[in-house]
C-alpha cells in the first residue's frame, strides 16, 4: 500500500525508483569511504595552520614513535570488529603479557634471565587467552563483549598477583636498546607495528580467511549456509586479536620499562575511536585495513594537537568520549539491531 | 516420564541461582565459623547497600535487552561530587544527585531510542566522561580520595546508624528493593520494559511506547547508580574518584548470578537480591578466609562467566545486545 501511494505522489515506477534508491545508496557508500580520508587531510591542514610546529618533521617522527601500539591493537581489532564482534580483553592482556615478559628477562625483583624465551612464551600465553575466549565465546554461546570483559579481568587480576603489586623494571640491556633503536628516524617499535599491519592487510585482502570474515560479518547465516566453518574463523579471529594484544604489551613494555598492568589502561577504547571513525562498521562485514590506517592517523593526528595546545589527560578521555558518539551516530548503519555479537 | 525429565532439569536451571548462594555461605561457614556472626553480618549488610540499588538499576537496562556500561563511573562521579559537597551543604545534596543520576539516564536514553545508537557504544562513552569527571573534580583537591572533614562529617553519620543491628544504609537498600519490584510487577511501565526485552516489534505493535519505555529504564538504571555513589560516600565518609572502577563488574556479575538473561524480557529483582548476596558473600568470604585481595577481580570475572554459561538459552536466539 505504502509503495503504491508513494509511486502515485512521485509518478514514478517501481524500476525508476528501484534504480534511483540503488544510486542513491551507491552515493552514499562512496561519501562514507572517502569522508574520513577528506577529514584526515583537512585536520592536517588546519591543524598546520593553527600550529606551525604541527607539520614538521620532529613532530611527524614524534607521533610515528606513539603510533605503535595504537596501530597494533588496531590491526587485530579490525577482523573482531569485521566479524560484528568486539574484544574488551586487549588492555588486560597487554599488562599480562607485559607484567610477564618483565618478570622472564633480567629485572629488578627476580633471578631470571631467559633471554629470547622470556619473550616469547608470554606472547604464547597471550594468544592462548584469545584462544580461550574465542572458544568459550563459540562453544558457551556467551555474548563476545561479556565474555571478553570477564577474560580482561581474570587476566589482570592474574597479572597484578604475578608481580604482586610490585611491578619489575626491565634490565636486560637488548630490550633497552631495542627502545632506542632507529632506522631511518623511525623508532624500531613503529617498523614492527606496520610490519605486523601490512602482515594483516594481505591476510584480510587476499585469503580465504579474509573472505570469510567478511562473509560472516556480512550474513552469518549466509556465510554458514555457504559452507564456512564459522566457529572456527571466529576462534581464530579471536586467536589473531590475542596476538596483537601480546604484541602491543611487549612494544608497550618496550617504551615504559615496567611491567605493570597499567601498560594496557586507556588503549582499547581509543583505537575503538579509531576504527569506527576511520569507517569501520560495529555492525561487522564493513571496513578494512585502510580504514584502520585512516582511522589511527586521525586519532593520532587529533590526540598530538590537544597535546601541543596543551589539554590534560584527563580532559582528553572526555573530549575522546563525546567525538566517538558523534563519529558512531554520523556512520552507523540503521536499522540493524545485532551490534555486539 | 520424557517429559519431566527436561522440566526438572529447566527447574534446577531457573533455581540454581539459590543452590550457589547457599552454597558460597555454607562453604565460608565451614572454612570460618565467625563467618555468620553478628559483626560480620553487619559488616556484609554494610558492604551490600551500595551494590543493591546499583544491581537492581541496571537490571531494568538489561530487561530491556540493552546494556549501560556507564553505572561504575556514574557511582564514581556521584561520589565526588556529594564527598566534596555534602559538609558544605547538607543532606539536600541526595536530592540534586538524584536529579543529576536522571539526567544521565534521560541523555543514555535518549540518545538509544532517538539517535537509534547502540547501547554498548553510547554507555562505554559516557562511562569514559563520567571517570573524566570523576578524576577532574578531584584533581584540585589533591587528586585520589579525600575525607568529609572531621568537622562535617555530623551531617554524614547517620547513614551507618543502626536499627535492628543492621545499619541505615541496608534498610534504605531493602526499601529501594521493595520499590523495584512494584516497578516491576505492578506499573505500566514495568511491564513494557520486559514487553520490548522480549520482542521490540511485538511490543510497539502492541502499542508499547518503545521509545519512552526506554528512557525510562536508563533513568532508572542512572539513579540507582547515583544511589549506589551517594551510599559510598556515607558509607566510606569520603569521595573517591575510583570506587566505580570494579562496581560495574560487581553489579553485572550480581544480576547475572541471579539469572537474567543479558538478551532481555526475563528476570526480577528478588533474584537480584540473591546474586547481590552471593556476591558479597564471596568477598567478604574471601577477606575473612585470608585470602589475598587481588584474587577478587580473578573470581568475579570466572564467576560471571559461569553464571553466563548456566543461565544462557542453550540451541535458542543467540545473546543479542541492542
Amino acid at each position: 500500500m505504502n509503495l503504491f501511494s508513494k509511486k502515485d505522489a512521485k509518478s514514478m515506477t517501481v524500476a525508476e525508483q528501484f534504480v534511483s534508491k540503488v544510486e542513491q545508496e551507491a552515493l552514499s557508500n562512496k561519501i562514507r569511504v572517502y569522508a574520513p580520508m577528506i577529514l584526515l587531510v583537512f585536520m592536517t591542514i588546519v591543524f598546520s595552520i593553527y600550529d606551525s610546529h604541527f607539520f614538521s618533521l620532529k613532530n611527524l617522527v614524534n607521533v610515528l614513535g606513539q603510533m605503535a601500539v595504537p596501530l597494533i591493537l588496531a590491526t587485530g581489532l579490525t577482523f573482531v570488529l569485521l566479524l560484528g564482534r568486539i574484544d574488551l580483553s586487549v588492555e588486560g592482556v597487554m599488562g599480562l603479557v607485559g607484567s610477564a615478559i618483565s618478570l622472564l628477562v633480567l629485572n629488578s625483583r627476580n633471578a631470571n634471565d631467559w633471554g629470547i624465551w622470556g619473550v616469547i612464551l608470554p606472547l604464547l600465553l597471550g594468544t592462548l587467552c584469545g584462544f580461550i575466549t574465542g572458544f568459550l565465546h563459540v562453544k558457551l554461546k556467551i555474548a563476545s563483549f561479556i565474555i571478553t570483559y570477564a577474560i580482561s579481568t581474570i587476566v589482570s587480576g592474574v597479572a597484578v598477583l604475578l608481580y604482586n603489586s610490585r611491578p619489575a623494571t626491565v634490565k636486560a640491556q637488548w630490550i633497552i636498546d631495542a627502545s632506542q633503536t632507529y632506522f631511518l628516524k623511525i623508532p624500531l617499535i613503529t617498523w614492527i607495528a606496520i610490519i605486523f599491519y601490512l602482515i594483516c592487510a594481505v591476510i584480510l585482502n587476499y585469503t580465504a580467511f579474509g573472505r570469510a570474515v567478511y562473509a560472516i560479518g556480512d550474513n552469518e547465516a549466509a556465510a554458514a549456509a555457504s559452507g564456512i566453518n564459522v566457529q572456527k574463523v571466529v576462534i581464530e579471529v579471536f586467536v589473531l586479536s590475542g596476538f596483537a594484544a601480546s604484541l602491543a604489551g611487549l612494544v608497550a613494555l618496550i617504551r615504559l620499562k615496567l611491567g605493570q598492568v597499567s601498560l594496557g589502561e586507556n588503549q582499547m577504547f581509543p583505537c575503538i575511536t579509531a576504527l569506527v571513525v576511520g569507517g569501520t562498521s560495529l555492525n561487522g562485514g564493513k571496513g578494512g585495513m585502510l580504514q584502520t590506517m585512516v582511522g589511527i592517523l586521525i586519532y593520532m593526528e587529533l590526540l598530538n594537537f590537544l597535546t601541543i595546545i596543551g589539554v590534560s589527560a584527563d580532559y582528553k578521555n572526555a573530549i575522546q568520549g563525546v567525538i566517538i558518539i558523534i563519529a558512531v551516530a554520523l556512520t552507523i548503519t540503521r536499522g540493524r539491531k545485532v551490534i555486539a555479537k | 516420564m520424557e517429559k519431566t525429565k527436561p522440566s526438572f532439569k529447566s527447574l534446577f536451571v531457573q533455581n540454581i541461582y539459590i543452590l550457589s548462594a547457599v552454597l558460597v555461605i555454607v562453604v565460608f561457614y565451614i572454612i570460618n565459623p565467625s563467618f555468620l556472626s553478628l559483626y560480620s553480618i553487619q559488616n556484609m549488610t554494610t558492604e551490600l547497600a551500595p551494590l543493591l540499588p546499583m544491581a537492581c538499576g541496571i537490571a531494568f537496562v538489561l530487561y530491556a535487552g540493552s546494556i549501560d556500561l556507564s553505572i561504575g563511573a556514574v557511582a564514581s562521579a556521584v561520589c565526588v561530587i556529594t564527598g566534596l559537597n555534602v559538609g558544605d551543604m547538607g543532606n539536600i545534596m541526595i536530592l540534586y544527585m538524584l536529579l543529576f543520576g536522571v539526567m544521565i539516564g534521560l541523555i543514555n536514553g535518549l540518545l538509544v531510542s532517538k539517535g537509534k545508537l547502540p547501547s554498548f557504544i553510547v554507555t562505554l562513552c559516557a562511562q569514559s566522561i563520567y571517570r573524566a569527571i570523576a578524576i577532574i573534580l578531584s584533581n584540585p583537591h589533591g587528586g585520589g580520595s579525600k575525607n568529609i572533614p572531621l568537622k562535617q562529617r555530623v551531617v554524614v553519620n547517620w547513614a551507618t546508624d543502626k536499627i535492628l543491628g543492621l545499619p541505615i544504609l541496608f534498610w534504605i537498600a531493602i526499601g529501594i528493593l521493595l520499590i523495584c519490584i512494584v516497578i516491576e510487577r505492578k506499573t505500566a511501565v514495568g511491564k513494557s520494559i520486559f514487553a520490548i526485552g522480549a520482542n521490540e516489534k511485538a511490543a510497539r505493535m502492541a502499542g508499547v511506547n518503545v521509545t519512552l519505555t526506554k528512557i525510562c529504564a536508563f533513568i532508572l538504571c542512572s539513579v540507582g547508580a547515583a544511589i549506589g555513589g551517594i551510599m559510598y560516600t556515607y558509607k566510606l565518609k569520603s569521595s573517591v574518584p575510583t570506587i566505580g572502577d570494579n562496581l560495574y563488574m560487581m553489579a553485572i556479575s550480581s544480576v547475572a548470578l541471579g539469572g537474567t538473561l543479558f538478551s532481555g524480557g526475563k528476570g526480577s529483582a528478588l533474584r537480584t537480591l540473591v546474586g547481590v548476596l552471593t556476591v558479597t558473600a564471596i568477598s567478604s568470604g574471601m577477606n575473612m578466609a585470608g585470602v589475598n585481595p587481588l584474587w577478587k577481580n580473578v573470581v568475579y570475572g570466572v564467576v560471571l562467566i559461569a553464571a553466563v554459561a548456566i543461565n544462557s538459552e542453550k540451541g535458542g536466539r543467540d545473546l543479542i545486545i541492542k
